[in-house]
């Protein structure tokens, strides 16, 4: 619990945009984060983009590129009703999951994550917007950008 | 392991497992990259073992790889997980099966928490209800879904037309297990033999047949780490700690590496893939990889199930080493058949590591 209050002190004091370390929260916040709430899945597969992850080799490809006809060979839920796999979680359990969210102040830290991050990269001068593919995202997740590369 | 006086020093290393009536919850990564492994798991329950076992569709990822990495709040995650203990409740259970390792760490460690500080037990009951009108009951029996298949291992080996056996020599099956991190090393009394013992896998392994090893490494991690693998630059480092088990259960020439955890799983899989592509090295025969089974995937196997039908084309280690071995048939055509048996392109196959 010490740990977990540290680094909840770390982000709601912004110390960890200090750290290269700490900026990388972002591209967490937009892989991870953006997920949970989109899809109820820390991880689903539409967003697990091989040129992400590239080690995830041949046979991932094989499965993005055919995703509904290979799960819905487990449960016929894919993306839709249902009880099977990557099934698409009902809209109120989904409503439900993001009022958690706000009571509970994650949407609030998500929502500092991005404003910390759209000001860092204007310093930087890099390119930020709000979808996954943009400059600053790309740099934070392939990169240690130190404050002397900055 | 026997609770009688003269083993009382080994009843921290035994746990309570529930016989019936259970409530389960998914995985996020086993349902993406292992999704017959879940779909198996409670036809096997169900069909096989006879048990009544309900999924809700409305439960949702507990947060977890987001909380180790920090994104979560720790309330926001305790209310989440409270919300699955009420779905639970509402569907009228009080054993809860937890598919993910990660999250069976995390559960355990809530329940842990609230009971050193009970009011921050009464603080998320209040967010649950103020989110969701939702209340909840803690569960009577809370377990790993490895848990279930060892306890049941006796009952599946005598319905198992298949062994971990080479059908050739009649010899047994050499097997690594390779436990979660978060399975026992956090609470060493929710884990079957606890953190130094841990048997739910050997136990699994060896009671359908194989040989189980020990090797150096054994209880190290598989290097998933969660922020360490989602972030690229710091990705070698998970990398790095799979390659040191690679090599360290290499000289063993195990048949089958068996996993209880879904990211554990993936990575054995994925990175012997990159070994092969950055150093040109592979650890199984021939220039194949050494095939990796959750237990799910292992029991579904001997039950006699298709190797296709529970997914496991979806490795990219070939498993048909293994299945030669097992002297299990099956069909080349359906390998990489979709729903409803409709032909897919196959794969790429992989510069260096030998796939069929």
């Amino acid at each position: 619990m010490l740990i977990s209050a540290l680094r909840s002190l770390s982000i709601e004091s912004g110390l960890y945009m200090k750290s290269s370390r700490g900026r990388q929260m972002y591209a967490l916040k937009k892989i991870i984060g953006d997920s949970v709430l989109a899809t109820g899945y820390c991880v689903h597969a539409d967003a697990v983009d091989p040129l992400l992850f590239p080690e995830q080799g041949p046979v991932w490809e094989w499965v993005m590129k055919h995703r509904p006809e290979i799960y819905n060979r487990f449960g016929d839920s894919y993306n839709k009703e249902g009880k099977g796999a990557l099934r698409s979680i009902p809209g109120e359990s989904m409503d439900e999951l993001r009022r958690i969210f706000e009571i509970t102040g994650t949407s609030r830290r998500f929502t500092k994550i991005e404003e910390d991050a759209e000001e860092y990269a204007g310093t930087i001068q890099m390119d930020y917007d709000e979808t996954l593919w943009n400059e600053y995202f790309l740099a934070q997740y392939s990169k240690n950008i130190t404050d002397h590369e900055s | 392991m026997r609770a009688d006086a003269q083993n009382l020093p080994w009843k921290d290393f035994q746990k309570e497992i529930a016989g019936d009536h259970y409530f389960y919850v998914r995985s996020c990564i086993r349902q993406n990259f292992f999704p017959g492994a879940e779909h198996y798991f409670l036809k096997i329950l169900a069909e096989n073992l006879g048990k009544d076992v309900v999924t809700d569709p409305r439960h949702t990822t507990c947060t977890g790889i987001a909380y180790h990495v920090d994104l979560t709040r720790l309330e926001t995650t305790m209310t989440v997980i409270a919300r699955q203990f009420a779905l639970m409740n509402e569907a009228g259970y009080e054993n809860l099966i937890i598919s993910c390792v990660t999250s069976f760490g995390l559960y355990n460690e809530i329940l842990e928490i609230w009971e050193h500080h009970p009011e921050l037990e009464a603080r998320i009951r209040d967010y649950l209800f103020r989110a969701t009108g939702r209340e909840f009951r803690i569960p009577c029996n809370m377990v790993h879904g490895s848990d279930i298949l060892y306890k049941f291992r006796n009952e599946l080996t005598a319905m198992s037309p298949h062994r971990l056996v080479n059908c050739v020599t009649g010899q047994p099956l050499t097997v690594i297990d390779h436990i979660g991190c978060h399975y026992a090393k956090m609470f060493p009394a929710k884990g079957v033999g606890g953190a130094e013992y841990p048997q739910v896998l050997a136990g699994l392994a060896e009671s359908l047949g194989g040989r189980v090893v020990d090797y150096p490494e054994r209880r190290m991690c598989c290097g998933f780490g969660f922020r360490q693998y989602f972030i690229r630059s710091s990705r070698g480092y998970s990398l790095s700690c799979m390659y040191r088990k690679m090599k360290a259960l290499e000289p063993y020439h195990p048949d089958l590496i068996l996993t209880n955890c879904p990211g554990c799983n993936l990575f054995f899989d994925r990175w012997q893939y990159v070994i092969g592509e950055q150093t040109g090295e592979t650890f199984g025969q021939d220039g194949a990889g050494i095939p990796v089974l959750s237990h799910e995937e292992l029991s579904a196997l001997c039950l006699g199930y298709d190797p296709w039908d529970i997914g496991l084309q979806m490795h990219q280690v070939d498993v048909e080493p293994l299945l030669d071995k097992m002297g299990i048939s099956r069909d080349r055509k359906r390998k990489y058949a979709g729903r409803g048996g409709l032909l897919l392109p196959e794969p790429e196959i992989p510069e260096i590591m030998r796939v069929f």
